[in-house]
């Protein structure tokens, strides 16, 4: 009885077996193609896990560059019925030849892109028609909703979404996402059938705060595009920077170009000239000759300097005045601008101090804004200076600088003479502020700068509402002769309320055409079509006192 | 000997468990990575919205528009010098 069981049991294992064995062999050898096409329908892949590109924001978290998911619709060639292309076609408004040409040409590889950044809901649409082998991934598109007024400061990105110029690419690094990735299991349509595991989650790149103040950035844009449009300049720059915390609020520049649309990109509207455009500066580095002269304590405010005949000879060079001032004030120096009166007192108080008095404020030294390709501009000391180099140095020329240099070192005047780090980056390190003049050297310049504009060379920088100070330059531009007598670099560096100021404005105007070319009569007005509009707006008190507020009283 | 037996059966029974751990475990998985799945879908098409709209704000609080406006529709102006009375306290 025993053993007639387990030969009962035997015999039905060993038939279960050959069973799954027979099986096993049909597969294996007879019927390869079924598994075969079984694997192809399940395959394991990894996907990517989009993640987007942070965002640049202004002070105010107002969005300067967005990254917006957008649908990109793309073919395995390999996968895709050449019959269904016309439909395909015709519903992305496509030429259905052009389609079928481009997959002929691909139709060997296993990818090929449709059409890049679509609107996710008519991406959506096309893909729910389930083409064979047409398949649809996020990808993001940038977006710049302040167009041309910020585009070479902001810059842009590839195709592939790295920042290749301006801002975009020196922090490149801290706004690109981390993408994630997930290992899946898909089918012939591409569709997931079963997640595995998700390897790396996405994450979002870091937002970018910049100090620009957008409402004033669109005005400080529309006054000088305006300006060099009149002027029919080459280009322009205006720098706004906040004296107390060296905060650049505005920074426009002309040319400039639609980074929403850069079919048609003019290259010289790329540049952040106001940044990495050294020039000579000229006159509106007298104010710091006359600062070192005060700080040297060999000259008081009060002091005359003769100036006439109108010129004076150094060294072989002869240095001119627009007419013969005579005997002046170091006020008048500036308010009349004054080649042959700074030229003396820089002979006088001897170049070193001039030099320290530009290096101090930071002429010549590193900006540290962190954009790319930032210049230093140019200003070497010497172990020896002639008299030549002294007096050219004194008015502004033989060394170079840039819009925000002129914009930080006007500051530390601003500032009761203390200078301030630039900075257009929110969070930064910078360095720290450091005094670099007397408290009463500054107001006292402050004060010169103030006559400028109430009766000299600046007159027509002058506000409605506020008092305001600054100094007219023009520069002849250097060509392949040496100077140019008719191409000039017209510029005004000014700040406003003059006791106690707000804001340092640099405008300078590249190559005015016409009969008026001087900073005072192209730059100066900028100045005050700006402020008049951006000082009531930042909710400064006005300090001039009204003819209306006087018959009140 | 009954211990061998005991064991084995514990075992079976943690092994079991086990099994059935993991299965549930997994569902679980799959459920909450689907809702995952879902929410990032939610948060892309709202990023996207978003995008949308500040385009469009700013496209309207462009100062040339609001100033366009402000002139020609509502005839405002910036005030003379002397319409304005600075009041201080």
């Amino acid at each position: 009885m025993y053993k007639g069981r387990i030969i009962v049991m035997t015999v039905m294992l060993s038939a279960l077996m050959s069973v799954v064995a027979g099986r096993l062999v049909y597969i294996q050898l007879v019927d390869q193609s079924m598994l075969a096409s079984q694997g192809d329908q399940r395959t394991l892949r990894t996907d990517v896990l989009p993640a987007s590109r942070g965002m640049i924001v202004d002070r105010n978290n107002q969005p300067l560059a967005v990254s917006t998911p957008m649908t990109t619709i793309f073919a395995d060639p390999r996968k895709v019925d050449p019959a269904q292309l016309p439909a395909l076609a015709a519903d992305l408004g496509m030429s259905p030849g052009e389609l079928i040409e481009r997959y002929q040409r691909f139709s060997n590889k296993a990818f090929m892109y449709i059409e890049r950044r679509m609107v996710p809901s008519e991406a959506e649409a096309v893909l729910a028609k389930n083409y064979d082998g047409i398949y649809g991934k996020t990808e993001y598109q940038r977006f710049y909703p302040t167009g041309e007024v910020m585009a070479n400061v902001l810059g842009f990105t590839d195709v592939d979404g790295n920042g290749i110029e301006g801002l975009e690419r020196s922090y490149d690094g801290f706004m690109q996402p981390e993408l994630g990735a997930v290992d899946v299991v898909k089918d012939v349509r591409g569709r997931v059938i079963r997640v595995i595991e998700e390897t790396a989650a996405p994450r979002d790149g870091g937002n970018l705060q910049l100090t620009i103040d957008t409402q004033l950035q669109y005005l400080a844009y529309r006054e000088l595009k305006a300006a060099v449009q009149a002027r029919n300049a080459k280009g322009g720059s205006v720098v706004i920077m906040d004296p107390r915390t060296g905060d650049v609020l505005a920074l426009a520049n002309q040319p400039s170009f639609n980074p929403n649309d850069r079919s048609t990109v003019d290259p010289n509207g790329l540049r952040n000239r106001a940044v990495i455009d050294p020039f000579e500066p000229g006159s509106v580095i007298k104010p710091f000759t006359i600062a070192a002269a005060l700080e040297s304590g060999q000259y008081g405010a009060l002091n005359m300097v003769d100036t006439s005949p109108g010129f004076m000879r150094v060294t072989g060079q002869t240095i001119r005045d627009s007419g013969n001032y005579g005997e002046i004030s170091l006020s008048d120096i500036i308010r009349r601008s004054s080649n042959v009166g700074a030229s003396k007192i820089a002979l006088h108080i001897g170049a070193q101090n001039v030099w320290s008095a530009l290096w101090e404020t930071g002429i010549g030294q590193p900006l540290n804004l962190g954009f790319p390709a930032e210049t230093n501009g140019q200003l070497t000391n010497r172990p020896r200076w002639s008299d030549a180099q002294t007096a050219t140095m004194s008015y502004g020329y033989g060394f170079t600088t840039s819009a925000v240099h002129l914009a930080r070192a006007y500051s530390a005047l601003a500032n009761d003479g203390v200078l301030p780090p630039a900075r257009l980056v929110k969070g930064v390190q910078t360095d720290q502020p450091k005094r670099v003049f007397s408290d009463k050297t500054a107001r006292d310049v402050r004060t010169m700068l103030g006559a400028v504009v109430e009766d000299g060379t600046g007159r027509r920088a002058g506000l409605t509402l506020y008092t305001a100070g600054g100094k007219t330059g023009t520069v002849h531009k250097v060509g392949a002769n040496g100077y140019d007598s008719d191409r000039y670099r017209s510029t005004f560096v000014g700040m406003a309320p003059i006791e106690n100021p707000e804001m340092v404005v640099v405008i300078t105007i590249d190559e005015p055409q016409g009969e008026e070319y001087y900073g005072g009569e192209v730059a100066a007005p900028v100045f005050s079509a700006i402020l008049n509009r951006a000082m009531p707006m930042a909710g400064v008190t006005p300090n001039k006192d009204q003819p209306q507020l006087a018959r009140g009283e | 000997m009954r211990h061998r037996w005991l064991l084995t059966t514990v075992l079976s029974f943690a092994c079991a468990a086990t099994a059935i751990a993991i299965v549930k475990t997994s569902y679980e998985t799959r459920q909450l990575y689907a809702q995952l799945q879902t929410l990032r879908q939610e948060a892309q098409q709202m990023q996207s919205q978003y995008g949308q709209l500040l385009l469009e704000q700013t496209a309207l609080q462009n100062l040339g528009r609001v100033e366009r406006i402000a002139v020609q529709e509502w005839d405002m102006g910036l005030p003379e010098a002397d319409a304005i009375i600075i009041w201080r306290e």
